[in-house]
C-alpha cells in the first residue's frame, strides 16, 4: 500500500512568501511548485491569500478560471508499471504534469484507490513520481483519472448539465494575463478591488454573494434554495448592471462544498 | 473574573514549520504544544494543513478520529481556583490538555468559566495557575472537561466540529501526532462495503473511522468534511480526498 510506504507526504515544504510583481506575472515554465500559496496584505487592509497554478486556457486579469475536466480512461497495453500508466491517444503531450492520477478500479486489488503524481507524459504514457509510486503495477484494463489539483480553463456558470462551476473547482481570481498553458498566480481569499463582472446580469447589491458567471466573470449568487455549493465570495459594495468590474471578497481558499 | 484579569489568553505562541518526519511520529509525550498548525504544501500541489493532537486510541495513517466524549460529573469535595475534585470518573492523565468548565455553581462564580487542564489523578484535576478561576471550585458544582485537541475511534456521520482530520502516523493509545485539517490527502481510508466513491462527492466520516460518501439527504450540512476529487470503486479500502475540517464549522442543517 502506497499509504504505508511513503507517509503520505511528498517532498514536503514551507510557504512562499512572493512580491507583487511575482504575483501578477505569468510564464510558459513553472517558476514555483503548483499549489505554493503565500498569505499577504496590502495597502487595501485586507489579507490576500495567492495560490500558484496552471492555466490551460488564456485568462484575463480579474477572470475566474474553473477546473479542468477529469482526463479518464482505461490503461491499454504495457508498459504499465508502479510508475508508468500507458492509454495510447488519450493524452495532449505535457498536459497532464502536475496532475494526480488515481487507479479508480483495478478488480479489487491494489492499486485500486492509490494516487501517485504525474511528473511527465507523453500522448500515450504517463509517467509518476518515483517518489511516490504505486504499490503494484497498473494492469491493462484498470480504470484511472487524471485530476487537475491547480489546472484551469475558463470558468462557466452552473448548470445541472455543466455542473463543473462548483465551488470546488473554482481556481480563484487570475493576477496577470495568461497564455494557454502559461502558470501564474490566482487569489483565493480576501478582497480583491476589481473582479470582472459579466455586464447586463443582475445588479450587484451590498453584501450579496456571488457565484462562477459566464466567460470568466463573476455574477451574483442568486437567492433560492440548495445552492451553497456555488457561493465563491462576496460584494461588500453595490454597483449597477453595466459594470465590468466591482470589489468582491473572493472566498475560495478552503474549496468547500458545503451539501445542498 | 478570570477572563477580564487574564485577557482570555495563556501562553499564546506561534504556527509551527515542521518536517515531513515530524508530521509522522508520535510520541508517548508531547513534542508541541497541543493545537500547533503547521501550514505547508508538498508535491502534490494543494496546500496542507496539519494540527497536532492526543489520540486516545490506535490507528493507522489515512483513517480519521472523533473528538472524545466529555467527561462531566460533579465535585464531591472542595477544591481551589486551580484543582477540581471528583472520586469517581477520572482515569489519571487522560485529562491532562483538555479544558475544564464549570457549568453550574448555584448561579455565582466561577459558574461559565473554564480553566485548562495541567495535570489529574484518578480524583483531581490540577488546573494551570496562569489561569485560575475566579473563585474556588466548591463541592457540588457540576463540570465538563472538553478534549480541544483529544480523539478516539470516528463514528458514521459524526458532527464536523468534532472531527480530527487524518491521522499522518500510526499512534499506540494516548500519544500525541499530527492529522491533516485541510487540503488534499492521496490516501484517506474508506470503507470497502459502503457505497462507491463518485466524483467530486462529497465526504463524511464512516464507521471504525473511515471515510464514507455524505448521502444525499437534505439536512446534513454539518456531517461535511470534505470531499472526493475522483471516482472509485466499492472494493477500494483508499482514495484521495481534500480534507475540510480546517475551521471545525457547523452549518446549519
Amino acid at each position: 500500500m502506497a499509504l504505508a510506504t511513503t507517509a503520505a507526504v511528498l517532498n514536503l515544504g514551507n510557504l512562499l512568501s512572493t512580491s507583487v510583481i511575482d504575483v501578477t506575472q505569468v510564464s510558459s515554465t513553472p517558476q514555483h511548485r503548483l499549489g505554493t500559496l503565500s498569505i499577504q496584505v496590502d495597502n487595501f487592509g485586507y489579507h490576500r491569500m495567492f495560490r500558484y497554478v496552471r492555466w490551460m486556457a488564456a485568462q484575463s486579469a480579474g477572470g475566474l478560471g474553473q477546473r479542468c475536466a477529469l482526463v479518464t480512461g482505461t490503461a491499454d497495453t504495457t508498459p504499465n508499471t508502479t510508475t508508468a500508466l500507458t492509454d495510447a491517444g488519450n493524452f495532449t503531450a505535457g498536459d497532464e504534469v502536475g496532475k494526480i492520477c488515481q487507479i479508480n478500479v483495478a478488480s479489487g486489488a491494489a492499486p485500486e484507490g492509490e494516487s501517485a503524481l504525474i511528473e511527465r507524459n507523453g500522448t500515450g504514457t504517463l509517467v509518476f513520481d518515483s517518489g511516490y509510486p504505486l504499490s503494484a503495477a497498473v494492469e491493462v484494463a484498470d480504470t484511472y483519472s487524471n485530476w487537475g489539483i491547480a489546472h484551469y480553463i475558463a470558468g462557466a456558470v452552473y448548470s445541472d448539465a455543466a455542473p463543473a462551476g462548483n465551488a470546488i473547482n473554482v481556481s480563484g481570481i487570475v493576477m496577470g494575463a495568461a497564455a494557454a498553458k502559461d502558470y501564474g498566480w490566482a487569489q483565493i481569499h480576501g478582497f480583491h478591488p476589481a473582479v470582472n463582472l459579466d455586464a447586463g446580469t443582475a445588479a450587484i447589491t451590498t453584501g450579496s454573494a456571488g457565484a462562477l458567471g459566464a466567460a470568466s466573470t463573476v455574477i451574483l449568487l442568486a437567492t433560492g434554495g440548495s445552492q451553497q455549493d456555488l457561493y465563491i465570495g462576496w460584494f461588500p459594495m453595490a454597483t449597477s448592471d453595466t459594470a465590468v468590474q466591482a470589489g468582491f471578497v473572493i472566498d475560495t481558499f478552503t474549496q468547500s462544498q458545503p451539501v445542498v | 473574573m478570570a477572563l477580564t484579569t487574564t485577557a482570555a489568553m495563556l501562553h499564546l505562541g506561534n504556527l509551527l514549520s515542521v518536517g515531513g518526519t515530524d508530521l509522522t511520529a508520535t510520541s508517548t509525550s508531547p513534542a508541541h504544544k497541543l493545537g500547533s498548525l503547521s501550514i505547508q504544501m508538498d508535491a502534490f500541489g494543494y496546500h496542507r494543513i496539519f494540527r497536532y493532537v492526543r489520540l486516545m486510541l490506535a490507528g493507522t495513517p489515512g483513517l480519521v478520529f472523533d473528538r472524545v466524549a466529555l467527561v462531566t460529573g460533579t465535585t464531591d469535595s472542595t477544591g481551589t481556583t486551580t484543582s477540581a475534585i471528583d472520586a469517581t470518573i477520572f482515569t489519571a492523565g487522560d485529562e491532562v490538555g483538555k479544558i475544564f468548565q464549570v457549568n453550574v455553581a448555584s448561579g455565582a462564580a466561577p459558574e461559565g468559566e473554564t480553566a485548562l487542564i495541567v495535570s489529574n489523578t484518578t480524583t483531581t484535576l490540577r488546573f494551570d495557575p496562569g489561569y485560575p478561576l475566579s473563585v474556588a471550585a466548591a463541592s457540588g458544582i457540576t463540570f465538563s472537561d472538553w478534549g480541544v485537541a483529544h480523539y478516539d475511534a470516528g463514528a458514521l456521520a459524526s458532527n464536523n466540529i468534532n472531527c480530527a482530520g487524518i491521522l499522518m502516523g500510526t499512534p499506540v493509545a494516548k500519544d500525541y501526532g499530527w492529522c491533516q485539517v485541510q487540503g488534499f490527502h492521496p490516501a484517506v481510508q474508506v470503507d470497502p462495503n459502503s457505497a462507491a466513491i463518485t466524483t467530486n462527492a462529497a465526504g463524511q466520516m464512516g464507521a471504525t473511522s473511515f471515510v464514507v460518501l455524505l448521502g444525499s439527504a437534505p439536512s446534513q450540512q454539518q456531517d461535511y468534511i470534505g470531499w472526493f476529487p475522483m471516482a472509485t470503486s466499492t472494493t477500494a479500502v483508499q482514495a484521495a480526498f481534500v480534507i475540510d475540517v480546517f475551521g471545525q464549522a457547523q452549518p446549519i442543517s
